[in-house]
């Protein structure tokens, strides 16, 4: 089970994550006549989390309430992230989260999304 | 168990479609089945579209050699019940759609028309098929 902040946010559906690495701010120079180069550091910087899954509900109200529940958090604050495999991502802002599918009508009513986060250091 | 000695009668909208010899009915839907990354098999099987299909075969071609490919009219079904007191049972598809007609003339055989029907009720979250006994 993942979660943000202690809550279940996406507990409705399946879905999984995929860490991106962590980046590094670099410069690198080069000089006529001389072998090699020079990088000057500029330190870490952040990395790209990525989650797509799916969400499910009864009615297409519920599913709407899922929906706005996750978006509250695409506010600039820094989270913390537990994904399926327990494994903790400290400082995690939520960027991006958008429906990757339309809202249809199956079983239930459901759609698809994907969530980018970005953790810093 | 439930058996039925034939099919009495097909009609679409107010064709008749004579000499018929099967209808096959078939709810179709395409699976969309999803995992998370800590399980090994799907946790949600959703359906992204359902369709109810129906094949008709019939020996009188006469009406299918003219119906035309989109008419949309309601399709009854009647069979016969496999005993003397048995119930008719009557079937009624909704706004089938005829959407494809092969025609079969065989050397020294019967020919045959198999008819095949889309149901597009008016209203999608309603059901196109409806089933009855009849006394």
């Amino acid at each position: 089970m993942s979660t943000l902040d202690g809550l279940d946010l996406f507990a409705s559906g399946p879905h999984r994550f995929r860490p991106g690495s962590w980046e590094r701010r670099q410069e690198r120079r080069g000089f006529a006549g001389l072998d090699g180069e020079m990088i000057i550091d500029h330190g870490q910087r952040s990395r790209a989390i990525l989650q797509q899954g799916r969400l499910q509900a009864a009615t297409a109200e519920d599913l709407a309430a899922q929906i706005e529940q996750i978006e509250s958090y695409l506010d600039g604050q820094v989270h913390a992230l537990v994904d399926n495999h327990g494994r903790s991502f400290e400082c995690v802002l939520l960027e991006r989260f958008e429906l990757t599918s339309p809202l249809q009508r199956g079983r239930a009513f459901w759609c698809e999304y994907s969530v980018q986060y970005r953790q810093l250091p | 168990m439930t058996r039925y000695l034939a099919v009495e009668s097909v009609t679409f909208g107010q064709v008749e479609l004579a000499g018929p010899r099967s209808v096959r009915l078939s709810r179709l839907a395409t699976p969309a089945s999803a995992v998370s990354d800590h399980h090994r098999l799907p946790t949600s099987v959703e359906l992204t579209s359902q369709s109810l299909v129906v094949e008709v075969v019939v020996r009188d071609i006469a009406a299918a050699e003219t119906l035309p490919l989109g008419q949309q009219d309601p399709l009854t079904i009647v069979l016969p019940g496999d005993r003397q007191d048995g119930p008719s049972r009557q079937i009624q598809v909704d706004g089938a759609v005829l959407t494809a007609v092969e025609l079969s003339y065989g050397q020294a055989a019967a020919a045959e028309a198999t008819l095949r029907f889309v149901a597009q009720p008016e209203d999608g979250n309603i059901e196109p098929l409806s089933a009855e006994d009849l006394s």
